[in-house]
């Protein structure tokens, strides 16, 4: 069995973190060791929400058991970690883990934000930088503005994109970089793909699905650990590989959200007594908010999907 | 915790309310992390109440590990407001095998629980159901006699005891409370229609299982979320064919889980410390055929 350590946040309502990883990964054979970060009644999105973040002892006694009953993990994960003490709790666990099996994959998604936005705790940026160069990561997947936040410069150009990602191979040491979400058109979201030991950036037009979702970045983070993980059994990790991998993980989540779209218009409608124009989730609306939860358990039947369907173009600078 | 996946794998939206965070089950003698401060797991419930109603949301409302006598409180205030149409599940867990796991003062915040709030079913082990019946039970008329004591204070209409050994044989019983005399088919007696006796409008059945030569941890809350399903499926009615489908998908479950132990330590094993749900998902597809019935006179 391969076995997954999930650092993630928990909410008990909704799909976000942990709840948004852990089950695709469980469908497809994942044993998941799963550690909350913080513990709320539901997403932050929803205006209240209740609930604490863990201490950086409890964060640190739950690490010392995984360690004294010897627990060994073929990848780790993770996800939102709201303060920099925990920060370093994770980033002194993960190191251990792979001292004990260098080949463990750790795939790290710095979740900080998104569009401008700071959803941890400002000393979050610097310390994470510092998590970068120890040198543990195996894949990244941050969007745009974490790319930015990491890198410490704005992305608007191409030859800013390869200035960035070549910062996570050469300076950090990071061997497959996954741009979740980049600028595009104002109909398509864009996401590059990069290996260490290739000069091309590939990257992937998404048409953009008009609704309010959460918890999509650690889905598709989850969806991609276990596509690479499965990928690379039988061969050398490279660029194709990679971005095949993105490939298929964009496809599954691109399906998940069509099906959370239409089942929220549905609900929304049959709750509602009414159709409203665009039934979009609204931030900070609980009443529709919680329509659009993305349906990760009815979607159960997609995470076995083994080829993905977008195309990838070269990205030239 | 072991009862998420299984019930989502089954379809279930689940809204988890933790109420420990460890790094592994005590099984393993060594633990970190802590119990959730019960305060805590009332403010995780309190943030639910600002984005639902709690007291209707849900189709089916779970109960299991709470910690502190504080902890079934919170989930006592829960329960009590739930609206009819909710399914209440207790898992009354207490300890196993003539030992509490649990602070002793649980048991009476337990009992008050099951008096105060509208469970539909509950699923005590043997011991459990000792404590909260005051009754011991060795014999079948034991069981008779400790079903109803354990009825007449808590009007629960549909209870499974996981596991009690009479006689050197072990069994899975279940009790449901019928309101008016139904017809049975008798399958111990070759399928001639009956009426089933009916005592205080109590039935009891219960199916032998086979004893394995093997400890395991988390068996009960995998087979909670098991019941809980295919109760709820049943319409919130327990009934043989119910139990039997549970019973049937753990044995599949426990019994791989031996057979990965095995390979994997290369030597026979006595204790099965993870069962390998997520392993053998495919079981919860499955569609058994139902096990013969007995019935308590
Ligand atoms: N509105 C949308 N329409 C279509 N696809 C979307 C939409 N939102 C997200 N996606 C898909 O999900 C992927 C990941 O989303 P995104 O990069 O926005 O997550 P994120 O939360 O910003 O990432 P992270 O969790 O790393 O911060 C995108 O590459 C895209 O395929
Ligand atoms: N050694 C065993 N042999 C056969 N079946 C077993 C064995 N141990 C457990 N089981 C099965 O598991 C079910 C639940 O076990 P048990 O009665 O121990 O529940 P429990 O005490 O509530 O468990 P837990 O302490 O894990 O919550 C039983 O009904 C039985 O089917
Ligand atoms: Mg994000
Ligand atoms: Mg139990």
């Amino acid at each position: 069995m391969k076995s997954v350590l999930s650092i993630q946040s928990h909410v008990a309502h909704g799909y976000v973190g942990g709840k948004a990883a852990v089950f695709p990964l469980q469908t497809q054979g994942w044993e998941v060791d799963n550690v909350n970060t913080v513990n709320f009644s539901n997403h932050t999105g929803y205006g209240t929400y209740k609930g604490s973040a863990i201490s950086s002892a409890d964060l640190s006694s739950i690490f010392h058991g995984l360690d004294s009953i010897q627990m060994q993990y073929d990848a780790v994960l993770s996800g939102y970690i709201p303060n920099a003490e925990l920060i370093d709790e994770v980033s002194r666990y993960v190191k251990r883990v792979k001292t004990q099996k260098p080949n463990t994959i750790y795939l790290f998604d710095p979740v900080m934000g998104d569009q401008g936005f700071l959803y941890v705790s400002e000393s979050c940026v610097a310390r994470y930088r510092q998590l970068l160069n120890e040198r543990i990561i195996d894949i990244i997947t941050p969007n745009q503005f974490e790319l930015e936040l990491l890198c410490g410069f704005k992305i608007n150009s191409n030859d800013d994109l390869r200035s960035a990602v070549r910062m996570l191979h050469d300076e950090y040491h990071i061997k497959y970089v996954v741009i979740s979400s980049l600028e595009g058109d104002a109909d398509h979201i864009r996401c590059a793909v990069s290996a260490y030991n290739d000069a091309h950036i590939n990257e992937f037009q998404i048409p953009i699905i008009k609704s309010y979702f959460t918890g999509v970045g650690d889905l598709f983070s989850a969806l991609l650990l276990d596509k690479f993980y499965t990928y690379v059994e039988n061969e050398d990790a490279n660029i194709h590989t990679l971005t095949a991998a993105v490939n298929t993980a964009l496809t599954i989540t691109q399906k998940v959200l069509i099906l959370t779209h239409e089942l929220g218009v549905k609900a929304f409608k049959k709750a509602e007594g009414y159709n409203i124009d665009q039934p979009v989730g609204i931030i900070n609306d609980a009443a529709t908010m919680k329509y659009f939860e993305l349906k990760v358990i009815q979607a159960k039947d997609y995470y076995s999907i083994k080829d993905g369907t977008f195309k990838s173009y070269s990205v030239h600078t | 915790m072991a009862c998420t996946f299984p019930l989502q794998y089954q379809g279930w939206d689940v809204d988890a309310v933790n109420t420990t965070n460890f790094s592994n089950h005590p099984g393993y003698g060594k633990i970190g992390g802590r119990v959730v401060d019960p305060d805590e797991v009332q403010q995780v419930i309190e943030g639910l109440g600002g984005i639902v109603d709690v007291t209707l949301e849900y189709d089916m409302v779970i109960s299991g590990y709470c910690p502190r006598p504080e902890t079934v409180e919170v989930v006592r205030k829960l329960c009590a407001e739930l609206k009819p149409l909710v399914a209440l599940v207790v898992d009354p867990v207490l300890g196993d095998n003539g030992k509490l796991y649990v602070q002793e003062t649980i048991v009476p915040e337990y009992e008050r629980l099951m008096v105060e709030c509208p469970v539909s079913l509950t699923t005590p082990n043997l011991f459990e159901f000792e404590l909260l019946s005051k009754c011991k039970v060795s014999s079948w008329s034991d069981l008779k006699r400790a079903m109803n004591a354990f009825h007449e204070k808590f009007h629960i209409p549909n209870v499974v005891i996981l596991s009690i050994e009479i006689e050197g044989q072990l069994y899975a019983v279940g009790a449901l409370r019928e309101s008016q005399s139904i017809k049975q088919k008798l399958t111990s007696d070759n399928s001639n229609l009956q009426e089933s006796e009916e005592r205080d409008g109590l039935a009891i059945f219960y199916f032998p299982i086979q004893k394995l030569d093997c400890n395991f941890n988390g068996s009960g809350d995998v087979l909670t979320a098991i019941v809980s399903h295919c109760f709820y499926k049943n319409g919130c009615k327990l009934t043989p064919e119910t139990l039997s489908e549970a019973l049937i998908k753990l044995e599949h479950i426990l019994k791989k889980s031996i057979q990965i132990e095995t390979q994997k330590t290369g030597k026979q094993v006595s204790h099965v410390k993870d069962i390998q749900i997520v392993a053998l998902r495919a079981v919860l597809d499955m569609n058994p055929t139902m096990r013969p019935v007995f019935w308590v006179q």
